[in-house]
């Protein structure tokens, strides 16, 4: 990229850095150390955040599209967020300045130029992050999704497994691979991420792939949104989706509800989840709740979503297991109550 | 309240559906009451002329304390019993099908049914609920003299005079292939008699399939848009739905589709009618004229359908994959 080959990594971050510092005058972010955030950390919690990329398109230059982006970034990383993610292909789509794939498409393994400023990021907020880039591997190229770990390095990549046919098929000739379809999850110190990339949404393999590998968070990078799609999967492998696109960013529960989205006037989303907290029927969780708020009270959340009929049990004492509340209350998860019906319907079934 | 739609200013494949929730006639001490409420509230329907209305799960028996085996409530579904001769009646009367959810025997077996009666009050189908609880499955623990047994895993569609229909119930909305198997199958509408609600579950299933979902429940009924989109719901005023719905519709992936819409809508203008999906890239496009099939517009214009482009995607794909 031979705009960016006159600026290190390290000093463009440092200059958007500035930018940014104008940007944020006046706002009322607070210091991350003040607030003390990592200290009140419950087991299986974890901080999700994710930005989405409106108002930021069509652009001019990569440069400008990464120093904006990281604006944005660093809006949301006084959150102190463990994963950051970012949309689909962030550093090129919807940009004019035309690059082929050999010289836009980063290295899987060693840090390349836009993986670099990532990875700095990273290492600065101590935080995951999405990073989805062209990249080339045994001399395939691929639209990824890549991992950073908190200490800057590639810690797994994804391959988009379903690409358009002009992803594929270009007419300059040099097309993206389809990724595999059995890739692995991949193990972060707060659970199992798996992700998901745009036209995938379509194929109920990539969403039954991580389902299967037992996912905690899927990131799902996008230009278009995907809508309900996405609570429809967060439901049906009852694991949390994070999504960042071209039109919106959003949190989504197990439950299949919206956690937190962007919105016109804040261009980023967040929040505060727990691998821990289960998914249960309304019935007949409704008739034993009176018992187990008297029981135990605050040190409980319990959340009924009507919407999705639904119920959500996760503690919020780190001395409390929300599968230890489930026997002693007789409770089943979803999975469990369906597995065990199955099990009766074979039996029965002619 | 509609008028009254005469069919012949209807369009060549609207359908009137209509469905009715059970909500406010639970708890019921008797069966005899509960029927008696249920045609009642069938009554508000009559001047819409439905094609087809669809009731809640075991319409008789769902929550009335009367106490019955399994023996005396279960229906044959060769030879109509009192539930299934009562609203035989109504079907014909009114010339229009019935989903009638009851408890039925065949063969020395128990299922929780829903039975298709066609416009001459016949049977024309029944389905057996797939996936019961494990409370009505094990004998002597939901019912008395007995359990329910699961139906075939594969379930049926039915041809109606106005086209292939699914059924399902309650516990069903729990697995996905069901609801999958019946789109293979050609299903373009699913009738849901179930006690519980099932919420936003259907809407999915709906968008998933491209098929229109009607529901009847204990809780609500809805008409539910191959979108997802709920086009009619009950409430406070109106514990039924009744609505029309246009099988002359397709669905399609948004992009590149997007780019022809202009030309199709200035070719066709009001008689071809687009609903686009935003935020999940979907579009459904209608014909609103007698004449237009969508699926020759579709071909004029060069544009797949969902499943079409999905399948040839996936394709390339495989082609491509490493």
């Amino acid at each position: 990229m031979n705009h960016l080959k006159n600026v290190s990594r390290r000093n463009f971050l440092r200059q958007s850095s500035i930018g940014l510092g104008a940007g944020i005058v006046g706002t009322s972010l607070p210091s991350c150390k003040a607030a003390g955030l990592n200290d009140k950390k419950l087991p299986g919690e974890i901080r999700l955040a994710s930005v989405d990329l409106k108002g930021l398109w069509p652009d001019t230059t990569i440069e400008s599209r990464i120093k904006r982006i990281l604006a944005r970034m660093n809006d949301i990383a006084g959150m102190q967020p463990d994963i950051l993610c970012l949309p689909e292909l962030f550093d090129t789509i919807w940009v004019n300045e035309e690059k082929s794939l050999a010289e836009l498409a980063q290295d899987e393994k060693e840090l390349g130029t836009i993986t670099g400023i990532i990875s700095d990021f990273a290492i600065k907020n101590n935080s995951y992050v999405i990073c989805p880039v062209y990249t080339k591997t045994q001399g395939h190229y691929y639209n990824s999704s890549l991992l950073i770990d908190r200490k800057g390095n590639i810690a797994g990549a994804y391959h988009k497994m379903h690409p358009t046919k002009t992803e594929i098929i270009t007419r300059k000739g040099e097309g993206v691979a389809a990724g595999a379809l059995d890739q692995p999850v991949i193990e972060t110190d707060f659970g199992k991420v798996g992700m998901v990339i745009c036209y995938d949404a379509n194929w109920l393999d990539v969403w039954d792939n991580w389902k299967n590998q037992g996912a905690d968070v899927i990131f799902f990078s996008s230009a278009f949104p995907g809508g309900r799609i996405l609570n429809y999967y967060a439901m049906r492998n009852s694991c949390y989706i994070v999504s960042s696109t071209g039109g919106d960013a959003r949190i989504i529960d197990k439950s299949g509800n919206d956690l937190d989205s962007s919105s016109t006037f804040v261009r980023y989303a967040w929040a505060t989840v727990n691998t821990g907290k289960v998914c249960v029927g309304t019935w007949p969780t409704r008739d034993r709740l009176p018992e187990i708020f008297r029981k135990y009270g605050d040190k409980l959340r319990i959340k009924v979503w009507e919407s999705t009929d639904v119920i959500t049990i996760e503690s919020l004492d780190p001395g409390l297991k929300v599968s230890d509340v489930l026997k002693e209350f007789k409770l089943q998860t979803n999975d469990e109550l369906l597995k065990e019906s199955e099990e009766a319907q074979n039996q029965y079934r002619l | 309240m509609a008028k009254m739609v005469q069919k012949e200013n209807r369009l060549p494949r609207e359908v009137w559906v209509a469905a009715l929730s059970l909500k406010g006639l639970w708890p019921e001490k008797t069966m005899e009451k509960r029927m008696k409420d249920v045609l009642k509230r069938m009554e508000s329907l009559y001047a819409f002329e439905p094609d087809i209305i669809c009731l809640p799960e075991t319409v008789n028996t769902s929550w009335v304390n009367e106490s019955k085996t399994l023996e005396e409530v279960a229906e044959d579904e060769n030879n109509p019993g009192p539930v299934t001769s009562m609203l035989a009646d109504v079907a014909r009367q009114q010339n229009c099908y019935i989903v009638c959810p009851i408890l039925t025997k065949n063969q020395g077996h128990y299922y929780n049914s829903s039975i298709l009666l066609n416009r001459q009050g016949k049977i024309d189908g029944v389905f057996h609920k797939i996936h019961p609880t494990t409370t009505e499955c094990v004998p002597e623990t939901y019912y008395k003299g007995g359990g329910i047994t699961p139906g075939s895993l594969s379930p049926p569609v039915f041809k109606t005079d106005f086209g292939t229909i699914g059924l399902q119930i309650c516990m069903d909305a729990a697995w996905f292939e069901n609801w999958h198997y019946m789109k293979e199958d050609g299903a373009e509408v699913v009738f849901f008699a179930s006690q519980a609600s099932y919420k936003n579950l259907l809407s999915h299933y709906a968008w998933l399939n491209h098929y229109y979902i009607i529901s009847s429940t204990g809780e609500d009924a809805r008409i539910i848009d191959m979108t997802g989109e709920v086009i009619s719901s009950d409430g406070e005023f109106a514990r039924w739905v009744c609505a029309p719905i246009n099988l002359e519709k397709a669905f399609i992936h948004i992009w590149p589709q997007v780019q022809k819409f202009d030309d199709i809508q200035k070719k066709y203008g009001r008689k071809i009618h687009f609903n686009i999906n935003h935020l999940e890239n979907w579009a459904t496009i209608e014909s609103l004229h007698p004449d237009i099939k969508v699926k020759e517009v579709l071909k004029e214009f060069g544009l797949p359908s969902y499943d079409e482009q999905i399948r040839e995607a996936t394709e390339v794909q495989d082609k491509y994959r490493v």
